[in-house]
């Protein structure tokens, strides 16, 4: 090996070290380094809290279907997308911002089926639920249906065989309903 | 200290190991994302409320090129990673791979959540792109022999050197780094409780709620394993001590053997009970497999 492969090398080895040395000691993400915090905290909460979305289908105003974020939402996936939403909830936005993300997804969704990357039924709206099962542990699993189901975002257009009408006994809308 | 370093990093090796590894790291990639397709042109159409940009190291924001550049560029990609496997222009193609990879690896994680499993991708091509990958196991190779072949001249042998073991224990250090960072993170976020408490009982429980959308874990067993706590407590410690002893895998063989095979079935232990899985991750263990050995051993064994 030359000499200067060899500092090449060496160089290659300090970089390595000292990139990840860089994201420990800084404790936050320098991509591509990373102190990989996942799952280093304690979760000491005996509740789960899950966002859900489901799609309002275009021929019925009460009923939802289930949707496959990674199939009908491409590029997606349910971590990421989950999380982006969860961070409009949260930020200054809110209800408003949900509803706005979710029209752009009700897009996504509508672009994939109609250039057949997905066969889905067609949506004319979407809602997001937080759902949250409580004093979850060892002893108390029941992964069935959620202690609260709390509707917090949705987005909805008018159904293409029928005027725009807010249909009775459906949860509080929100957004640009 | 000087000799020791330099048998680290530079002790003679055949070309054989490498190439394998190269052919190997490289066709474990190109499934991988061939499977499932980043599909970066996509978040290009999407609006900027969706955009929360990564400063690749900490400091720097590369611009979001149009979908119709992000759909060359992954296509283009594809075709470095299917070269590199090959061993075909493999100094241009793996160079591509890395390029193009570190660039379009990094665009998704702009979007709503960082993902950990593809940094390792950036580091193993990174150094495969600055090493001599090409010079076994490649259709380079064997082009540059039937050349020779047909002009009347012997066919190249490559000499064992230092050039065919650094990369093997680079990549090494850079899966060392990813769980010895992930040790301390535990250490550093929960101390000892992340042994001594519930928490990987009730993580392994709290994963299954995810069922009720649709992902259940691969195998129904974090149920049960998380109502048994002193084998939660096992468990737990044999991951951290794995992970912060992981670096000396560099210099103790008899470390390798028992920590390698550990450290794999931890991460497929996560992928079954957890869900995510860290496929990226998981293909770098081809770098600790002896090939050459294996080659030879079967030869014996045929023999």
């Amino acid at each position: 090996m030359t000499r200067k492969r060899i500092v090449l090398v060496n160089a290659l080895v300090v970089s390595l070290i000292a990139g990840c040395a860089y994201a420990l000691l800084t404790d936050a993400e320098k991509w591509p380094f990373s102190p990989y915090p996942m799952y280093s905290y304690i979760d000491g909460d005996p509740s789960v809290s899950r966002l859900e979305l489901v799609g309002v289908p275009d021929d019925s105003f009460s009923g939802e279907t289930r949707l496959s974020i990674m199939k009908q939402f491409k590029p997606w996936d349910d971590a990421r997308l989950m999380k982006s939403l969860r961070r409009f909830l949260e930020g200054p936005g809110g209800n408003a911002a949900v509803s706005k993300a979710l029209g752009e997804l009700l897009d996504v969704y509508e672009a994939g089926r109609s250039t057949g990357r997905h066969d889905g039924v067609r949506l004319r709206g979407l809602r997001l639920y937080r759902l949250t099962w409580r004093n979850v542990g060892p002893r108390t699993f029941r992964a069935g249906s959620p202690d609260k189901r709390e509707l917090v975002g949705q987005f909805q257009r008018a159904a293409s065989f029928s005027p725009t009408r807010v249909p009775d006994g459906l949860p509080s809308p929100m957004g640009l309903f | 200290m000087k000799s020791f370093w330099n048998r680290l990093w530079f002790e003679p090796a055949s070309p054989v190991n490498l190439g394998v590894c190269r052919a190997l790291i490289f066709t474990a990639y190109l499934i991988r994302y061939l499977a499932v397709p980043l599909n970066v042109s996509e978040f290009a159409l999407m609006s900027s409320e969706f955009w929360k940009p990564l400063p690749v190291l900490g400091f720097f924001v590369p611009p979001l090129a149009t979908a119709f550049w992000l759909r060359a560029f992954e296509t283009a990609w594809f075709v470095a990673l299917a070269l590199s496997a090959l061993g075909l222009f493999t100094r241009l193609s793996t160079a591509l791979a890395f390029l193009l990879g570190a660039y379009l690896l990094w665009i998704p994680h702009n979007f709503g959540k960082l993902h950990h499993n593809d940094m390792i991708t950036v580091l193993v091509t990174g150094v495969l792109m600055f090493s001599r990958c090409g010079e076994a196991w490649s259709l380079d190779r064997f082009f540059e022999n039937h050349r020779r072949k047909k002009s009347g001249r012997p066919p190249e042998t490559v000499a064992p050197s230092g050039e065919f073991t650094w990369p093997v224990r680079l990549v090494w250090l850079a899966l060392a780094t990813v769980f010895f960072a992930a040790g301390v993170s535990k250490l550093r976020h929960s101390g000892l409780a992340w042994i001594t408490s519930d928490n990987l009982a009730l993580m392994l429980i709290k994963a299954n709620y995810m069922a009720y959308i649709d992902y259940p874990p691969l195998l129904p067993l974090g149920v049960p394993l998380g109502r048994l706590p002193w084998a939660c407590h096992i468990i737990a410690a044999a991951t951290m001590a794995t992970e912060l002893g992981f670096p000396l895998v560099l210099v103790s063989r008899r470390v390798r053997r028992v920590l390698v095979p550990v450290m794999f079935f931890v991460l497929i232990g996560i992928m079954l009970l957890f869900l995510p899985s860290f496929p990226e991750l998981i293909a770098c263990f081809v770098f600790f497999v002896p090939w050459e050995n294996l080659k030879l051993r079967s030869r014996v064994a045929a023999a």
